[in-house]
């Protein structure tokens, strides 16, 4: 063995796709983690501010609540006064915004984060996933961004493909074949080793650039996500020298070779995953949101049509969480409002199922259809593990959804009584973990 | 006479290669089933927005008795018109929003894309002619030419050719005009379904243009395809080495160079997040007239001016409503600073596009991609255009709303003032229509001067090409 990695190395030093590979793969690999790590500081950054923004906000209200407790304010109008829950938990720059947090793989695949938002804010009606990217050039959107998840994925099995292609039929065409045979050895066992070494060096190269590149950029991967990052491309780029060895095993020119493992590629990576795609909109196509808008308005005007019956159930199903009486305008507006609301909420997650059906049946089908291309696989596997599969910033609405509950709880209480804050309360007001 | 005969020769040894032949016909297959099921998908999008259309219409007539400014409040809205060319080439129509909400006061950005609501495996690739025409019809004519003349040189056919008085020019001509003949082999047929698809739509007349100049534009592609395969096939010492240079160029074109440039793009010409751009529009805001805000500085000073000019010392005294006439002023006010904010996003985009364009010297799959999109009208321009004349409807439906509010809420009337059914019905309602069926704007020309660039170029190679293998010889 140790003879033929000699031998495999003074050959290999010599060609032209070695060192075109050992050259090209690193600063590739470089750049794509350089991108991924400037992604995610810009993602911290706008988490920072935005932080930073809402507790600069709160600060000012409770010194605002502060000087009028003293005496030293005085309240211009009740939407103004910042012992008002209104004021506290729904109107303006009030609200808390809930993110998803970059995980520490995340540099290495974008994902699905151009599309869907990682944070929102909430209010006590309120609910909105921030597209952070929505000003983005949607042109952009279709070429898809350069992330080291792309350069494995893609461009690491055509390295591959170039190094591995024509082992054993480059000395059959060279006439070095007959040199094999005459030896000890079998040719099945030369090939194997020869392509163990090339292995070997392919992946030597991507790890070795992974790692040290990553160092550079201060993404963590000497933790256990990382070994399985490591296991994931040694399984990915082994599974490209098999299929290259077993070319090489048949009684194939260099250039067949080439072309049917190209071909492969293009199955694996673009047949493949079109197929998969049209298959799963075509069975479970999901609705154009343009009818479901309307559809909403509908909801909402049922709601208002028979608002006062709406409210009138609620009073007295909620006798202890209203004040009746010489109450102020903005209480009576509110309150209805508030209830309506969660009226509308209600109805209209009824509605959004038949999106949310449709939407899970083609995760749950792709999913399945996956296994038949490994590309696919790896791609799904390395955006779960960077927190920007469609899985998990979809869940972010799930996460407004339970935090918002907690702000409600919070403050719609205090507003049904009319009982207002004072400055220290103010401390209390939910957060969410971070 | 040789030349035709290379041509014929080389055309029926295509035909005859399993490979080749299997591969045109697979090609051939997808296309048939992406316009098929991008009929149905198209049909039925275009029924649900039109459905979406009408009912809008009926929740604003009927929206029941309210101040005019609370029905700017509530809105309506402008659902993008589906297109039948994007069949053929979806362009940017999957990520951008389907509708825009249109209210007083502010201007939405368009909302809920396709993308958000699908599957990911789409973004590894989605069957559309588009996608087949732009990476997969290429690798097709690699694999139809890439051993064109290298073949030739390694069965020693080449020497006996020359030998026959065969010139290189020739041969290169031959070999050209026989791959040319193998594409548009399975090219016409994909020309003629579409053609006939698009009369069963009924859309031929409105879509014609747009589709010929698609065809021509892809056309230009497989050309430059075709002319750098047989240049290198030329220059290459191998069938094999002939392959990989082929291959690499296919990657650089099709895949490194796009989304190398989409980060380059975003990194130089970054486009601020949406928190930020609603920071700025708000701190311009809060420079004017807020319709809603009598205490305002703005509006206390508006306020006044008007007493001043018409002699009077309460509101009430002018012979309008006072209130409609500050919303509108304040509306006027507010459209200004939003499209300031939107023009200096558009020139982002603008500028980001212009790279794309530099950058399609480098690639001539985005010089193709962006040319079919401008003249199938599924681009950002025609995005764009779709979302000015949304903007123009809002602002004049607003205006409408306003004005019935200054000039009707007087006098006894002014308090509590309502508008009916009646009102409602009479405002203007939003039809889209497109201004040509191809328009196309200065900036876009550049992606299709410069596919016309890369044919010219593709040319000329093959003729140095050509030339260098007689000397050689």
């Amino acid at each position: 063995m140790a003879h033929i990695f000699t031998f495999e190395w003074l050959h290999i030093r010599k060609s032209g796709a070695f060192w075109g590979t050992a050259t090209v793969l690193p600063l590739l690999i470089g750049f794509s983690l350089f991108l991924g790590s400037e992604r995610i500081n810009q993602q911290k950054e706008t988490i920072a501010g935005i932080i930073a923004e809402e507790n600069a906000f709160y600060d000012n209200m409770r010194t605002q609540l502060e000087a009028i407790e003293r005496g030293d304010a005085e309240v211009e109008a009740w939407f103004q006064n910042p012992a008002n829950p209104l004021v506290l938990g729904q109107f303006n720059q009030a609200g808390r915004h809930i993110f998803l947090q970059p995980k520490p793989l995340a540099p290495l695949a974008a994902g699905q984060l151009d599309i869907l938002p990682y944070y929102g804010k909430v209010t006590l009606t309120g609910m909105e996933p921030l597209r952070d990217n929505a000003l983005e050039n949607p042109f952009m959107q279709v070429s898809g961004s350069f992330d080291f998840a792309f350069v494995l994925v893609w461009l690491v099995p055509l390295f591959i493909i170039v190094i591995g292609y024509n082992v054993i039929s480059s000395e059959r065409e060279k006439g070095t074949y007959s040199l094999l045979q005459s030896q000890p050895v079998s040719i099945r066992s030369i090939l194997v080793q020869k392509m163990i070494f090339r292995f070997l060096l392919v992946f030597g190269i991507i790890i070795l650039s992974l790692l040290v590149w990553s160092v550079l950029f201060g993404i963590d991967l000497f933790n256990i996500q990382g070994l399985q990052l490591i296991a994931a491309i040694s399984l990915y780029a082994a599974f490209w020298f098999a299929l290259c060895v077993l070319f090489n095993l048949f009684q194939t020119t260099s250039a067949v070779n080439a072309v049917g493992l190209a071909g492969l590629w293009v199955f694996f990576l673009l047949i493949i995953p079109s197929v998969i795609s049209l298959v799963v909109t075509s069975l479970h196509p999901v609705p154009s949101r343009a009818l479901w808008i309307t559809e909403k308005r509908t909801i909402q005007q049922a709601v208002q049509a028979e608002g006062d019956a709406i409210f009138d159930m609620w009073v007295v199903d909620h006798p202890e969480e209203f004040v009746e009486g010489d109450t102020p305008q903005f209480y009576n507006t509110w309150i209805r409002r508030f209830v309506w609301a969660q009226a509308t909420e209600e109805r209209e997650r009824e509605a959004e199922r038949q999106f949310e059906e449709p939407r899970e049946r083609q995760a749950q089908l792709a999913s399945r259809l996956r296994a038949l291309s490994p590309p696919m696989t790896l791609q799904a596997w390395l955006e779960r593990k960077a927190g920007t599969d469609t899985e998990r910033l979809r869940n972010l609405e799930n996460e407004m959804r339970s935090f918002q509950q907690e702000w409600q709880e919070f403050f719609l209480p205090r507003f049904q009584r009319l009982e207002f804050f004072t400055s220290d309360e103010l401390a209390d007001i939910p957060a969410p973990n971070l | 006479m040789n030349i035709y005969s290379i041509a014929n020769n080389q055309l029926t040894q295509l035909v005859r290669d399993k490979v080749v032949a299997s591969l045109g016909l697979l090609i051939l297959f997808l296309l048939g089933v992406s316009i098929i099921t991008g009929i149905s998908y198209y049909s039925e999008m275009a029924e649900q927005h039109q459905q979406a259309e009408e009912l809008a219409r009926i929740q604003w007539e009927n929206q029941g008795d309210k101040n005019p400014h609370s029905a700017a409040h509530y809105g309506t809205f402008a659902f993008k018109p589906v297109t039948v060319l994007s069949v053929f080439e979806p362009g940017v129509d999957r990520y951008t929003g389907v509708s825009i909400f249109l209210e007083g006061h502010r201007q939405n950005f368009a909302a809920f894309s396709l993308a958000e609501d699908k599957d990911s495996s789409r973004r590894f690739a989605e069957l559309t002619p588009a996608f087949i025409f732009a990476y997969l019809f290429p690798l097709f004519i690699i694999l139809a030419g890439y051993r064109s003349i290298t073949a030739e040189k390694e069965s020693g056919m080449y020497r006996f050719l020359k030998s026959q008085g065969v010139s290189s020019s020739q041969l290169i001509a031959g070999k050209t005009l026989g791959l040319w003949a193998v594409i548009l082999l399975i090219y016409i047929p994909f020309l003629l379904i579409g053609l006939i698809f698009l009369i069963i739509t009924g859309a031929f007349g409105e879509s014609l243009a747009g589709f010929l100049l698609m065809g021509i534009v892809w056309l230009l592609y497989f050309g430059v395809i075709a002319h750098i395969t047989i240049t290198i096939s030329a220059l290459a010492k191998s069938s094999g080495s002939s392959m990989v240079v082929l291959l690499s160029l296919w990657i650089l074109s099709t895949l490194l160079v796009p989304r190398l440039i989409t980060n380059v793009a975003s990194g130089v010409h970054p486009v601020p997040n949406t928190s930020e751009f609603y920071q700025a529009v708000r701190t311009d805001l809060l420079e004017g007239i807020d319709g809603h805000n009598p205490y305002s500085e703005h509006s206390v000073a508006f306020r006044d001016s008007v007493l001043a000019a018409h002699g009077v010392d309460d509101v009430a005294d002018l012979p309008f409503n006072f209130r409609g006439m500050m919303l509108q002023e304040g509306e006027e006010f507010e459209k200004k600073i939003y499209d300031h904010h939107f023009a200096k996003i558009d020139e982002i985009h603008r500028a980001q596009n212009r790279l794309f364009s530099i950058s399609s010297f480098l690639s001539p799959t985005i010089a193709a991609r962006m040319s079919s999109m401008a003249v199938a009208g599924t681009d950002m321009h025609a995005f764009n255009h779709f979302s000015a004349e949304a903007e123009a409807y809002r602002i004049e439906l607003v205006r409408e709303l306003n004005m019935d509010l200054k000039i009707n809420a007087v006098g006894d009337r002014a308090a509590g003032y309502t508008a009916g059914a009646d009102f409602f019905a009479q405002n203007i309602a939003f039809t889209y229509e497109r201004p040509a069926s191809v328009f196309i704007n200065s900036s876009q020309l550049m992606p299709l001067f410069i596919s016309l660039l890369w044919f010219v170029a593709s040319i000329l190679i093959l003729g140095v090409a050509a030339r260098k293998n007689e000397e050689v010889q």
